[in-house]
């Protein structure tokens, strides 16, 4: 039997993990500075700011993240950004994460007990400080679960992305499936997208079992 | 294809019916399945109950989006050719069920050991006492979570774009790549999404408050 072709195919599903990893990476900063920024305004005093925090996390998670990454694949060229799909891909899966990141940190700063920021304020602590010193420090431990299982969910959504044409591992697999399918009569398609899963769970299981043990650890 | 949204609403509502009939029958077999291997591992199961966490962590740890490859572009390879109607079901079913497994065998574990402890007294055996107390139970505090991984399996079913099979998103995309009226179409097809998406869950907390038994709380 002819194994020639599992060279050529994962030292291009090693080229598409990269940049799998990348898009995850740079859609993960987007999605943790908007969604903490966002999650944050949630306990604003203005009735208004948080009626447009609501507004933001419902939109944004009733929505699929597919519809979103198509959405500005292919609106940013009518508003005249002509960037590639990647730039796109990165901008649609943060725009969607930050919205469950938001959600995530909603509900850890709103766990907090309201007398914890009442007692602060009564010290006269400014609230830009009650939020540093007392609410932020208390909330990051409820936060920090949830939060490292929507880095699986980004990771998993960066697959989205070979559906705007992103060589992504998942885009690579596609291709070179295809190239073998061309070539010979085998294109192992069961084995090539079996790579790509076990990479996948190779790097999301972990973080799962992190989250558990971040749950059970932090809890306060 | 038309000039205006108006001539292209009842291809996009098409779309949302197919979206909608692949994702009930998803959802309904994975919530089936999910309670019956949430029962499996509750009751500890030797053997089978090691086998179901190992196919919950598969499942839950690696994109759907790819399970979806697998199914339709892999699965050929050894004779199973799926329909893109069958690969969109039976993909929202089998990864859904390993989320629904979970979210199943948590809220049979918080019922509280004191019923099913009494009900064994009364000389109930432990096939009834599941029946009777641990499955009414179990299943009432387990709504919200359940409506939570419903709704996400709905939004999902927009990946099944990738198999051509004639939902929201492929229509939508379809419509978008003819006409390049990105914000109206793209648009329209997120406001059925996300309306579609705040009726489920507005019909479950419905269906929660309804279903309530006098003095218990559900967990979320």
């Amino acid at each position: 039997m002819n194994e020639a072709w599992i060279g050529p195919v994962v030292a291009h599903l090693g080229r598409g993990l990269l940049v799998t990893l990348w898009i995850s990476l740079l859609s993960v900063v987007v999605a943790t500075v908007v969604g903490i920024a966002v999650g944050s305004l949630a306990t604003s005093p203005k009735p208004a700011l948080r009626a447009v925090v609501r507004g933001y996390v419902t939109l944004f998670r009733g929505i699929p993240s597919l519809l979103i990454l198509l959405c500005v694949f292919f609106a940013l060229p009518q508003i005249g950004l002509a960037t590639g799909p990647l730039t796109a891909s990165v901008i649609g899966l943060g725009l969607w994460g930050s919205a469950n990141i938001a959600e995530a940190a909603r509900g850890a700063l709103f766990s907090i007990s309201p007398h914890q920021g009442e007692a602060a304020r009564a010290l006269g602590m400014s609230a830009r400080a009650t939020l540093r010193d007392v609410l932020l420090p208390q909330a990051a431990r409820r936060f920090l679960p949830p939060y490292i299982g929507q880095l699986t969910v980004l990771i998993h959504a960066s697959a989205l992305t070979s559906v705007v044409g992103v060589s992504d591992i998942l885009g690579s697999a596609r291709q070179m499936i295809e190239r073998l399918a061309y070539m010979g009569p085998d294109s192992h398609a069961i084995l090539i997208y079996g790579m790509v899963l076990a990479v996948f769970f190779a790097i999301c299981y972990p973080l799962t079992l992190l989250a558990d043990y971040a749950e059970r650890r932090l809890r306060v | 294809m038309g000039e205006t949204l108006l001539d292209d609403l009842p291809a996009l509502l098409n779309g949302l019916g197919n979206s909608l009939l692949v994702s009930a029958i998803g959802i309904t077999v994975s919530v089936v399945l999910g309670i019956a291997l949430g029962a499996a591992r509750n009751a500890g199961v030797p053997v089978l109950s090691q086998a179901i966490a190992v196919y919950v962590n598969v499942f839950r740890c690696t994109p759907l989006l790819v399970q979806i490859f697998m199914l339709y572009f892999a699965l050929p390879e050894i004779g199973i050719r799926l329909s893109p109607f069958q690969t969109s079901w039976i993909a929202l079913a089998l990864w859904g069920a390993a989320y629904h497994t979970e979210i199943f065998r948590a809220g049979f574990k918080a019922v509280p050991p004191a019923e099913i402890l009494a009900a064994r007294a009364l000389g109930m055996p432990a096939r009834r006492t599941f029946l009777d107390v641990t499955l009414p139970l179990g299943l009432r505090a387990t709504i919200p979570a359940a409506t939570t991984m419903a709704i996400g399996q709905f939004r999902s079913s927009s990946f099944m774009v990738v198999v051509g099979y004639q939902e929201l998103t492929y229509v939508a995309n379809g419509l978008v790549s003819q006409t390049f009226r990105v914000f109206e179409i793209f648009g329209m097809a997120a406001l059925m999404y996300f309306l579609t998406c705040t009726l489920i869950g507005a019909a479950s907390r419905g269906f929660e408050t309804w279903l309530r038994v006098p003095g218990t709380r559900t967990a979320r």
